[in-house]
């Protein structure tokens, strides 16, 4: 305890100086609030790995034919689902204290006196929570409440100091919201439109590590900001489709800049209602739903969900009833296990907060944080294919590299439009600057076994490089050579260029002509110059392949004496009039 | 070696200046003295070193020499309720549940005094949690009013749950007691004790530090034996609290402050003499209330009107339900506010939890006093899903009415109230409404506590019908000495500490009129003569 206190009293003096107490948060002031957490990005990838792994199953699973038990598209039984998503919002401190939120600090090391519900001690609402949370609600087309509440939810356990989680129960953040998955984005079979019921602010609990035979409590966590989204029940045709409703939250929320990335971080994590009803009547009611608790990965929800409607349907296949109850899954042997029936069922006791004023939120700064949004995943992939001409596929890859977070400056899609936005406009930039970022750039760095926050070529430079292409100043395979050493010289790419002699050569017919010459001036040289003689006239399909084959070859060989400095195509006319003439 | 303080002229100037009879050393030593003579009243719970006392004194006695007083509360002695958390000595709320915690910081309304050079003397005693009317559930003892005799002192309540706070000013143990008032914890023991017990309106003085009871109705609440000590520190406590999302913001303090500017310069303006009317409502007078506190209730309003004041009979409707009301919601509050104490992070903690079967319930039954307990129950019940809609929502129900009729009886609309689409300085004024309300702060004078124990919950409850009703209303309302035995209550709009102040000040001259000492007396004989009904 006096480690404890000796902490939190350092904490106070931080706290007492800064609690900016906000009820009606301007305008003006909303738009300064930053958001960004201090750890996130070096975490971002096993959630990256883990968006990548499902996908990857997803395909794998639709190539096969899906697993059997997970889908639900045929048979007697109907599936189907609600979710209830708490996710972390983006901030640097949490909701009703100045204590950091980290999630890489040592146990117990960020906690404010509210954080430990000490005795005497209030929560102050942080104002910086707002803007990730309306976010989210604009993101997921929400309602956002004028007024809102906050609400003490009670139960006894040992992660949660006050013994209630404040959050948001009779009168939420925002109502209202959807949520739609297509074929084409989402990788689902058929387009899913769900209805998001509400999204409510609530603080996190603390974290139990086990440590046998002890459990150890760490309160970093506790007071962290959380929204949780709660979704309508939607219909399952398999239970790979709510793993991909999750991971599509994710994408969106990521994109927006509202939560921090991560389920094994506690970043995510899921709730999952499930019930089964006999396929055909649309009029039945809905089957007794059961509530499978604290699922944290996509691979949880999916097998979660799948092992509970075969549960469920064996049950009634049996003739027997299901019981409304409270699951756990248990991940090593696969199963949901009962945790509490209704009769164990805690009563929350929900009672209004009595210390915190209500949220009132003004249009203005509704509208303010509307009007700032970042592009949401469906309509980077329409910007970047519709005005930048790129193909669906590479808008995709360019989104999945950044690993939604496109919105910030620092992202590989920020990255590619400043290049374009560098280079003189001309027709098909866009394309090319793809395809230089894509598959140019993007192959070197992962060669280099680099992250996309250390690329060392910058906007400027690549812009230079794909300039002196579109401008006719070096070659494809000149650009191609210099892209590499642009990795440790920091000249401009122009400079190189002026200083090596690396230009094209402007050359005449007869130059070019001699040179080709010179070129084929060996055996194998004379030898493809006589098929090509003999071949000539000659417009059959085998001919034309076996043709362009062979003048590969000498374009090849030219290429190689000139180090790539003069132009394909000049080659190919210079080769066509020398071979008239021979 | 310190100059003897009556000795120069200069400084006696400003000791007189600012109250002391004698020097700041002398006033703590004199204190001290009380406090050794008086353990027996069980007024604290922890103390503050005597020689930190002294040499707190010894300093402020210093800065009186080169007139260096910070404040007229410089070295000015003062106890703190044992749930008001204070970083020098433990905060237990006089419960066994936190019988060694010690806050690591200091509530804003402590650390406003210490700035100003108040010398903190200690915790007082208090009804565990804040829980009780007579500050007998407390493991440190119960506490007892002071009397003449030693075992007069023994034999009657201090009134609670600040009974501590008012048994140590009203034995000399320090000038001025913080208490809390949740629903008349203040009051209450300052009608018993004879004291000067104010509890401001809700809002105006931060709760930071303050351990939650009831957070929708705590607040903190000054105990003295004069109006002007008990301003004095008003005026310390009296700001805004970043800390504290129920503290009153600049902006609505500087618009409510200036509507009662106005309204009182009308009142002082248009009105015979500025005279005040005071209000005073048909249903306290209770059926319960002793016939001498009655008596002493007519005299009252008869000085009053003596004074210039235009007496009127007013009705509150609601008043009958205000009590079942507040036993709803307050152990509501109480019961959610009360599951952080599990004995993990602090507090004390069960050996049987230490084993590794249990982790908290034992502790949970044995930390918690019956009331406690009892309370906590209550309160977890009428959350309960199955009990909400009968019992907590229609309580707060009942609450709204009951400020509605404290409403509709003020000349002044409520500064906070601004729901409509007036602004509040277009609605008028209740032309034929009251200024103040004038009433009695408890049923009868201090019980003997062999009596009190004797007394059902429901009894005991049945003492805060006077006092609930301005607490649900968030009204600020303070008791006046009229009596040694029984105080008056002043009770105001929110907000208008001033109109309260001005009428409270008329009770506290009562005694000192030929007239007013008359009534006084009579209606005391009469308080002597009848036994308190039951």
């Amino acid at each position: 305890m006096s480690r404890l206190a000796l902490r939190t009293s350092q904490l106070l003096t931080l706290c007492r100086q800064c609690v900016p107490h906000a009820r009606r948060l301007p305008q003006s002031r909303l738009r300064y609030l930053s958001t960004a957490t201090v750890d996130s990005v070096a975490d971002s990838a096993p959630i990256f790995a883990d968006l990548q792994k499902s996908q990857k199953r997803a395909l794998k699973d639709r190539h096969k034919g899906a697993h059997p038990s997970s889908s639900f598209s045929e048979g007697d039984w109907e599936v189907t689902c609600g979710l209830e998503v708490h996710t972390q919002l983006n901030t640097k401190t949490k909701l009703f204290s100045y204590a950091k939120t980290s999630i890489t600090a040592a146990p117990n090391t960020c906690i404010s006196f509210i954080d430990a519900a000490l005795p005497g001690t209030q929560p102050t609402l942080n104002p910086a929570i707002l803007l990730p949370a309306l976010r989210a609600v604009f993101a997921l087309e929400c309602t956002p409440a004028k007024v809102s509440r906050f609400d003490r939810k009670h139960y006894f356990y040992w992660d949660q100091p006050a013994g209630y989680q404040i959050t948001q129960f009779y009168e939420p953040l925002a109502k209202n919201g959807r949520l739609v998955l297509t074929p084409d984005a989402d990788g689902v079979d058929k387009r899913l439109e769900l209805k998001i019921r509400q999204i409510q602010i609530e603080q996190d609990t603390g974290k139990t590590i086990a440590a046998p035979p002890n459990s150890l409590v760490d309160l970093n966590r506790v007071g962290s900001p959380l929204i949780e989204i709660i979704t309508d029940p939607f219909p399952l045709d398999s239970a790979e489709t709510a793993g991909k409703v999750l991971a599509k939250i994710q994408a969106v929320l990521r994109a927006v800049d509202a939560c921090v990335v991560g389920m094994e971080w506690g970043g995510l994590r899921a709730d999952v209602n499930v019930s089964v009803r006999r396929r055909g009547d649309p009029n039945t009611l809905l089957g007794q739903r059961c509530e499978i608790k604290n699922l944290s990965s996509f691979k949880a929800v999916t097998d979660a969900i799948t092992s509970e409607a075969a549960r469920q349907i064996e049950i009634l296949e049996a003739g027997g009833t299901i019981e409304g109850e409270t699951r756990g899954w248990d991940n090593e042997k696969s199963t949901t296990r009962r945790l509490r029936g209704k009769e164990g069922e805690v009563d929350y006791r929900y009672m209004p907060e009595p210390d915190l004023p209500p949220i009132c939120l003004t249009s203005e700064a509704l509208e303010a944080v509307k009007k700032d949004m970042p592009l949401l995943p469906d309509q980077i992939i329409t910007q970047l294919t519709d005005v930048f001409g790129l193909s669906p596929k590479d808008a995709r890859t360019l989104l999945l590299w950044d690993e939604g977070r496109s919105g910030h400056p620092d992202s590989v899609i920020s990255y590619y439009k400043n290049v374009v936005g560098l280079i003189q406009s001309a027709p098909g930039v866009g394309k090319i600057v793809g395809n230089w970022v894509i598959h140019e750039l993007g192959g070197l760095i992962t060669t280099h076994g680099l992250s996309w926050q250390k690329n060392p070529v910058g906007k400027k430079r690549l812009a230079d490089l794909v300039s002196l292409i579109v401008n006719g100043k070096i070659t494809n395979p000149t650009a191609k050579a210099l892209l590499p050493r642009l990795f440790t010289d920091k000249r401009i790419p122009a400079e190189i260029v002026e200083a090596e002699n690396l230009g094209i050569k402007e050359m005449s017919r007869n130059e070019l002509e001699t040179i080709i010459k010179e070129a084929l001036d060996t055996d194998r040289g004379r030898d493809v110059l006589k098929q090509l003689v003999e071949m000539k006239g000659d417009d059959s399909k085998a001919a034309e392949k076996k043709k362009k084959g062979l003048r590969g070859f000498v374009l090849g060989g030219v290429m190689r004496s000139q180090g790539g400095k003069v132009k394909a195509d000049q080659v190919e006319s210079a080769l066509d009039s020398l071979l008239e003439k021979l | 070696m310190l100059p003897t303080l009556r000795r120069c002229a200069a400084a006696s100037k400003i000791i007189k200046h600012c109250g002391w009879k004698e020097g700041p050393i002398d006033a703590a030593t004199n204190a001290l003295v009380n406090i050794r003579l008086n353990e027996h009243l069980n007024a604290f719970t922890n103390l503050q070193k005597e020689e930190v006392i002294l040499s707190e004194a010894k300093k402020a006695q210093e800065r009186a020499f080169k007139r260096e007083l910070k404040h007229a509360l410089d070295g000015r002695l003062i106890a703190i309720k044992d749930n008001i958390a204070t970083i020098d000595l433990p905060t237990t709320c006089a419960s066994y549940m936190l019988k060694d915690y010690q806050s690591p910081f200091d509530a804003t309304v402590v650390e406003r005094l210490r700035d100003k050079g108040a010398i903190v003397v200690g915790k007082t005693n208090m009804d565990e949690f804040g829980m009780g009317s007579h500050s007998t559930f407390s493991p440190f003892g119960p506490v007892s009013k002071p009397g003449t005799t030693p075992l007069e002192s023994l034999a009657y309540s201090a009134g609670g749950s600040s009974g501590g706070s008012a048994a140590a000013v009203a034995a000399g143990m320090c000038d001025i007691a913080l208490g809390t008032d949740t629903g008349g914890s203040v009051r209450l023991p300052a009608s018993y004790c004879g004291l000067v017990g104010f509890k401001p309106s809700y809002g105006m003085l931060s709760r930071w530090g303050v351990v939650a009871y009831a957070n929708s109705l705590d607040t903190v609440g000054i105990i003295a034996n004069h109006s002007n000590d008990v301003k004095a520190v008003w005026k310390v406590l009296n700001f805004p609290d970043k800390l504290d999302p129920t503290c009153v913001e600049t902006g609505t303090r500087m618009r409510v402050g200036r509507m009662i500017e106005d309204f009182h310069r009308v009142r002082r303006d248009t009105r015979k003499d500025g005279r005040f009317r005071i209000g005073v409502p048909m249903e306290y007078n209770v059926e319960e209330m002793a016939e001498g506190t009655r008596k002493l209730w007519d005299a009252t309003l008869e000085y009053l009107a003596q004074w210039g004041c235009e007496i009127v009979p007013i009705s509150l409707p609601h008043t009958r339900h205000a009590l079942p009301a507040y036993y709803i919601l307050a152990p509501a509050e109480a019961s959610s506010n009360l599951a952080r104490y599990d004995g993990i992070r602090y507090g004390t903690r069960h050996e049987q939890d230490r084993d590794g079967e249990t982790l908290f319930a034992p502790t949970r039954a044995a930390g918690f006093g019956d009331e406690v307990r009892r309370r906590i129950l209550l309160g977890t019940y009428s959350l309960s899903s199955e009990a909400m809609g009968n019992y907590f929502v229609q309580a707060q129900k009942v609450r709204r009415l009951v400020q509605k009729d404290f409403d509709s009886v003020f000349a002044m609309p409520n500064g906070l109230d601004c729901d409509g689409e007036t602004k509040w300085e277009d609605r008028p004024w209740n032309s034929k409404g009251v200024d103040v309300i004038v009433c009695p702060t408890a049923l009868g004078e201090s019980p003997k506590l062999e009596d009190v124990n004797k007394m059902s919950q429901t009894e005991r409850y049945a003492g805060d019908v006077l006092t609930v009703p301005a607490s649900l209303a968030g009204l600020p309302a303070v008791s006046m000495p009229v009596s040694k035995k029984v105080g008056m209550q002043v009770i105001g709009q929110w907000g208008d500490e001033k109109g309260m102040w001005e009428v409270a000040v008329m009770l506290e001259k009562m005694r000192k009129g030929e007239v007013g000492a008359q009534l006084a007396d009579e209606a005391e004989a009469a308080l002597n003569g009848v036994e308190r009904v039951d």
